[in-house]
């Protein structure tokens, strides 16, 4: 509370005096590969993080360079972003990290907090400015989107804005869990379909379900690591992935693989029609996790687990009959 | 050469011939049991049987034997057969024993053809893919055809032109899939899949290919055996040499193509089962095309069952497993045989 009044305090005289002491800053920022010492307030920000331009944007700080993940915007920026970043035209990445590219941006501060650098990408770039990579012991993808947001928070003084969001979004989730009292403990995972691959509790989109109060199975946490969040399903034994709710994420165009699965049919999840087909803007949504993308997220996603949880095929989770992957006697 | 003086002796060869096919069928076949015995999913020889003669639609076993080993091995016999008889051919015709289909720009072009087909049209459906590699793979050949003299050049030259238009259409193939991302994850999964992804649905809708191929390869091996012996001589025999490198192209392009739409381009197959063949068969195309389709067939088997191994991670691509078994048969045989001339 006290800091909070300082920072406004900071805020007040920054605009009185021009630049001076009182002010945040610098502030520390320490993570997997040492500390970032952030001498004032940014305005050159580079994000390499593939999600960290919404957590920017959501701060209403708008990066000079973003990475491009996937999809079909210019941008890279989903829609749930595209009033934030407003009529920005920031530079954008793709692919893999261009130190040099960065370089040529002079920014004052590169964030990559979900950007799998690397110690030799973080040692070249944080000589070009302060670099603030994931936080210790969370993996290269296995930040909460709450840390991510406070740490950029703290990075561009902005923290009231992020504690308001931070309660907003975890009042919502608090809520849910509360209304659904069947889903706590329960087992759920997030299954790209194509090929078959789980996340486990240490990813974003685990944590995604832990907020909703659904476990991840062990199965599927013992076969990765703090840093394979990412575990591929062999064909011939879906069994870890049979839990009470079962999220099908597709980038598009992979649901009718689904049925091209042999063993699917004999899956629990499938019988009793607890599986949930997330259609490419949904599993955009819940691959973000961030706070410009939950909310979108929730809406959808709420009411088809409620549609699948309850084990009951009769009622039909509308995006798995619109995707074609029930099985054919619930179909009709 | 002294066995063609002696009848006798021809009938001896004949027999070790076909007694050495019959090892490497009866090999096959074992293998091909393997195939189906070990994955994942732990199960017994009993489970295998009871899923051919009694399939339990609920049985979880049965289903993995019936609908993901088994097109899966089936697919990895098409692949091999036809890479190991489109390698001979290729060997045959240019009478170079480096020559392979990897080299001659025909998988080059067939995969040229799928990126362009997964790019432009949005396919992701490998049956899908056989017009389009094909297509790839006419093309290159005709390239190199061209560029390595049409039929008049040397079969170095020809080897040259291969290597040249390879590069060439695969380093289009890479940009292009730098450009588009959507592209590039088909693709991944396409040439990584091997044959993870096999269903009988793609190989039925491909099986008339794998006829049609495997079918001119064998008319082809009649007028090898006389095209072998250089051109002049070949003509002074009464071939037609231009139609009889006409069909040899034809039978390797629909052979590869049709092994590219259905796991992407494997190498190295078709550059060393013809040396294992030649020296279990001789110089007699005909045998050499048989003995190539069944070795190269147990080579994909193996590597694709090695490669589910735990050992090796439990998903090395069969193509890669392929050149890490078949890489030291190849060295070990022209360390202790040397090289045929061809």
């Amino acid at each position: 509370m006290f800091r909070h009044t300082l920072q406004q305090l900071a805020i007040f005289s920054a605009f009185a005096s021009g630049p001076c002491l009182a002010d945040g800053y610098p502030v520390d920022i320490s993570h997997q590969f040492g500390t970032a010492r952030i001498a004032e307030k940014p305005v050159r920000i580079v994000s390499l993080s593939f999600i960290g331009h919404d957590f920017l944007l959501a701060l209403d700080e708008i990066p000079v360079a973003l990475r491009r993940w996937y999809g079909t915007d210019p941008y890279g920026v989903w829609p749930w972003g595209h009033d934030a970043l407003g009529d920005a035209t920031p530079t954008v990445f793709y692919g893999e990290i261009d130190v040099e590219a960065v370089a040529a941006l002079r920014p004052d501060l590169i964030v990559g907090q979900w950007s799998g650098m690397t110690a030799r990408d973080y040692a070249l770039l944080s000589q070009i400015a302060p670099t603030i990579a994931p936080a210790s012991g969370t993996g290269d993808y296995g930040m909460s989107w709450q840390d991510m947001l406070r740490v950029l928070a703290t990075a561009t003084d902005t923290t009231s804005k992020a504690v308001e969001i931070i309660d907003r979004i975890e009042t919502r989730f608090a809520d849910l869990r509360t209304q659904n009292p069947a889903w706590q403990g329960a087992s759920a995972v997030m299954v790209w379909a194509g090929q078959v691959g789980a996340y486990t509790e240490h990813d974003i989109r685990g944590h995604f379900l832990e907020n909703l109060g659904f476990v991840t199975p062990d199965a599927v946490n013992e076969m990765g690591s703090i840093d394979r969040t990412y575990v591929f399903m062999s064909p011939e034994d879906l069994s870890p992935i049979d839990t009470d709710v079962l999220i099908w994420l597709d980038a598009g165009g992979s649901a009718a693989g689904l049925n091209d699965l042999p063993l699917r049919p004999l899956m629990r999840a499938h019988r009793e029609g607890r599986e949930v087909y997330a259609g490419p803007l949904l599993s955009a949504a819940l691959s973000h996790s961030s706070p410009l993308s939950l909310d979108y997220a929730l809406d959808q996603l709420v009411p088809l687990i409620e549609a699948a949880a309850d084990g009951d095929p009769a009622t039909v989770v509308p995006t798995s009959d619109a995707a074609g992957i029930l099985q054919p006697d619930a179909e009709g | 050469m002294h066995t063609q003086t002696k009848p006798i002796a021809i009938v001896n060869v004949m027999d070790n011939r076909l007694f050495a096919l019959g090892l490497v069928v009866l090999g096959l076949a074992l293998l091909s049991v393997l195939a189906l015995r070990f994955g994942l999913r732990s199960m017994g020889f009993t489970d295998i049987w009871a899923s051919f003669v009694a399939f339990d639609p609920l049985n979880a076993s049965h289903i993995v034997v019936q609908e993901i080993r088994l097109p899966r091995l089936v697919a990895a016999v098409l692949a091999g057969a036809s890479l190991g008889m489109a390698g001979a051919l290729m060997q045959g015709m240019t009478r170079n024993p480096l020559a392979d289909p990897g080299l001659l720009g025909v998988n080059a072009g067939a995969s040229l053809g799928v990126v362009i087909c997964i790019m432009l049209l949005g396919v992701t459906n490998p049956a899908s893919f056989i017009w389009v590699a094909l297509g790839g793979g006419f093309l290159a050949s005709l390239i190199v055809f061209f560029l390595g003299g049409a039929g008049r050049g040397s079969p170095a030259r020809l080897i040259l032109a291969g290597a040249a238009v390879s590069a060439l259409f695969l380093a289009i193939s890479r940009g292009l899939l730098l450009i588009s991302q959507q592209t590039l994850d088909v693709y991944r999964f396409w040439v990584l899949g091997g044959f993870d992804g096999a269903q009988f649905s793609t190989i039925i809708a491909l099986a008339p290919f794998f006829g049609i191929g495997a079918l001119l390869a064998g008319l082809a091996t009649f007028s090898l055996n006389a095209l072998i012996l250089g051109q002049d001589t070949a003509k002074g025999l009464g071939i037609r040499v231009g139609l009889a490198q006409l069909l040899v192209g034809l039978a390797i392009v629909v052979l590869c193509a049709a092994t590219v739409a259905m796991a992407g381009p494997i190498a190295f197959v078709g550059l060393i089962v013809p040396h294992l063949a030649r020296w279990i068969a001789g110089p007699d195309m005909r045998w050499m095309v048989g003995f190539s389709a069944c070795l190269g067939a147990c080579l994909l088997v193996a590597a694709d069952l090695l490669g589910r191994l735990a050992i090796f991670g439990g998903n090395m691509q069969a193509g890669v497993m392929a050149a890490l078994i078949g890489g030291p048969v190849l060295i070990w045989l022209v360390r202790r045989h040397g090289v045929h001339k061809l």
